[in-house]
């Protein structure tokens, strides 16, 4: 049985245009030991499916989130707040963009890390200090005794997020939503930072989240990806399934406009067109306006993920006929 | 034949804040561009590469060395001519910060116009309409405010807007690092088309390796406020011979089935220019630095196969003025 079983989540927004659904009926699994990678461009509905399941996002903003989010037997969208709280921090980590916006200022780096241990775990202040400096450690900070004692603002990005994640599975979780963890570093910091997550799930069977608009990033990282566009799932299946073979217009689209893959001086094959607002999204496959291959039936009615493969899925009824097909 | 533009020994020092020291921010930079090249400066947060693009215009303040721009000094008291000021223009990373929020296109468009008296009331319609089209608008967007465009379509009013005054060359800092990918690729194509059909010289300073490698010809790597390395692209990326490019190109998350991270990732951070090591200012990060390194940097660049680097490692080869 899979770690997290996420069946028809959808979000509904209250904005002042209506109600926009940002999240129509998304399904996926994550495995113990797995990073799945969640892989979208803004207001694909990457973050949105992850904030909506841990109850992260403002009450007054979602007007419905609704499916299931079987977490270890319990769900997680009908949960009340108590039960998720114990959940946070110490089955279920989560880790951000940002990391200086999710650390307190104030607060010595230690003392953050040590937080969960004495909340989650009833760790005396002494104890919890001594292992927060043991987890320091083993995130790769040099001289953690002193990085204990040290204020956020001492620290450089790569460090800051070093110990974002340090706190995040201080109490040994079981799965790590990380929402675009590395975009705010330098490559050769990112390299760093995602070598760490891979040693952390290789050394205690940590599930991933990876939410990332980068196709690099879950290449090297990920084992298996789902891809999101418009609030839908466009595409899943196992990571070298996806580059090798993908099936959908708009997974082979954006893997083909990859500058690293092109040739110098010809023209990038790119997707034509603009993301759709959410507040005007099309009829039929959210995707059709941009996609070179679009015929009637794409226009209308609901387009379906099905199975293309082993492990699988995508949603375009000409999947078939475009096997070998340029995006 | 000389360069469109030429930069020597071009040195942004501030004084650091509380007093206390210098911060070298660009520490002696050779380059140089042609009329429809591009060149790419990469490097990581830091290293210098925006202040430099802003040195070369003018909008910061350079405490030595020259700009020419075809042969004419720019930093020299009233050197930024308004003729230099038209022809060398900037695109900016945050495409929504760098437009009038409340003014639409064609109010946009016609400003630039207007200011550097360009067109004529009567004229002015078909110019902005022109413009429009060589970026890739299409004219309905005419009359959109700028604050309900996309992030793609911003950027192309921006470039519009540097074509506007007849721009010879662009300063593009991070001009798509801020673009979703589906949109990166149209606004590459678009500088790739403008490049050779207006012979347009391009820097174009980017943290994405793989951006640069399609873009650009030539390349130049920063590090802490100095050019390392510097060559064509293709073969800098093929077989990088610094070990700082070395590292650097074996960081990017490779688009490939079996890519993985790569198993002994650069240690440390690149310093503070606040705090520039002793010796090569790389030294403590490099895998392969040796005594030499730890006690002064190179004295200037050497040449290895037709590229310049800056390292010690190649003190064997021919060495050139100044730095890579």
């Amino acid at each position: 049985m899979a770690l997290l079983d996420v069946q028809d989540l959808t979000v509904e927004f209250g904005t002042r245009a209506g109600t926009v659904r940002a999240v129509d009926r998304v399904s996926f699994a994550v495995d113990k030991g797995e990073i799945m990678g969640l892989v979208g461009e803004s207001g694909s509905g990457k973050t949105v499916s992850c904030r909506a399941m841990l109850h992260l996002l403002p009450a007054w903003q979602v007007r419905r989130a609704s499916g299931r989010a079987m977490f270890d037997g319990q769900d997680l969208l009908t949960m009340d707040d108590a039960g998720l709280r114990d959940l946070h921090g110490r089955r279920i980590g989560m880790i951000f963009q940002n990391p200086a916006s999710h650390l307190d200022p104030l607060m010595t780096i230690g003392r953050q890390v040590a937080e969960p241990l004495i909340y989650h775990q009833g760790l005396g202040a002494k104890e919890a200090r001594a292992e927060a400096i043991e987890l320091l450690r083993q995130v790769g900070i040099p001289d953690p005794k002193r990085a204990a004692d040290a204020y956020p603002h001492q620290f450089s990005g790569g460090m800051k997020q070093r110990a974002v994640i340090a706190g995040a599975v201080a109490c040994r979780p079981d799965l790590l939503v990380a929402d675009e963890p590395t975009t705010a570093l330098d490559v050769t910091v990112q390299a760093q930072i995602l070598r760490l997550l891979l040693d952390l799930r290789d050394r205690t069977g940590l599930a991933i989240i990876l939410i990332t608009h980068d196709l690099g990033v879950v290449a090297s990282t990920c084992d298996a990806v789902t891809v999101m566009y418009a609030g839908r799932i466009m595409e899943r299946a196992p990571k070298q399934e996806l580059i090798r073979a993908p099936r959908h217009p708009y997974t082979k689209g954006i893997i083909r406009s990859q500058p690293s893959r092109a040739e110098p001086g010809r023209p990038l094959d790119s997707i034509e067109g603009q993301l759709p607002a959410l507040t005007s999204l099309p009829e039929g496959c959210r995707f059709n306006p941009r996609c070179a291959h679009a015929i009637a039936p794409c226009r209308s009615g609901e387009i379906p993920l099905e199975p293309v493969g082993a492990d699988h899925d995508a949603a375009c009824i000409r999947w078939r006929e475009l096997q070998g097909a340029a995006a | 034949m000389s360069a469109l533009l030429e930069v020597r020994g071009l040195e942004v020092r501030y004084r650091a804040r509380g007093g206390k020291g210098q911060v070298y921010a660009v520490n002696g930079v050779d380059l140089a561009i042609e009329a429809g090249e591009s060149l790419g400066l990469v490097g990581e947060s830091g290293c210098g590469k925006s202040t430099l693009g802003r040195a070369i215009l003018a909008l910061t303040p350079a405490t030595a060395g020259s700009v020419q721009f075809r042969g004419a000094e720019i930093l020299a008291k009233n050197g930024a001519s308004a003729d230099y000021r038209r022809k060398a223009q900037m695109v900016f990373q945050d495409p929504f910060a760098a437009l009038n929020p409340r003014m639409t296109v064609f109010e946009t468009l016609a400003e630039v116009l207007k200011v550097h008296r360009l067109a004529q009331p009567a004229t002015m319609p078909a110019k902005v309409l022109d413009l429009m089209a060589q970026a890739g608008l299409s004219p309905e967007l005419a009359h959109r405010k700028a604050r309900t465009l996309s992030g793609g379509q911003c950027q192309r009013v921006g470039i519009a807007r540097a074509l506007a005054v007849g721009a010879e060359l662009i300063i593009a800092d991070e001009p798509v690092s801020a673009l979703d990918v589906s949109i990166q690729a149209q606004i590459l194509n678009l500088f790739s088309r403008l490049q050779q059909e207006r012979k347009l010289a391009i820097l174009f300073i980017s943290h994405d390796l793989g951006v640069v490698r399609y873009l650009c010809r030539r390349v130049a790597v920063m590090y802490l406020g100095r050019i390392i390395e510097q060559g064509a692209a293709e073969a800098v990326f093929a077989a990088p011979l610094h070990p700082y490019t070395q590292s650097l190109a074996a960081a990017i998350p490779k688009m490939e089935a079996d890519a993985t991270v790569s198993g002994a990732p650069l240690g440390g951070e690149p310093p503070s220019p606040q705090n520039i090591p002793a010796g090569c200012p790389f030294h403590p990060r490099c895998p392969q630095a040796m005594d030499i390194c730890r006690v002064g940097a190179p004295p200037s660049a050497y040449e290895v196969e037709g590229r310049r680097v800056w390292c010690h490692l190649y003190a064997s080869h021919h060495q050139v003025q100044g730095a890579a």
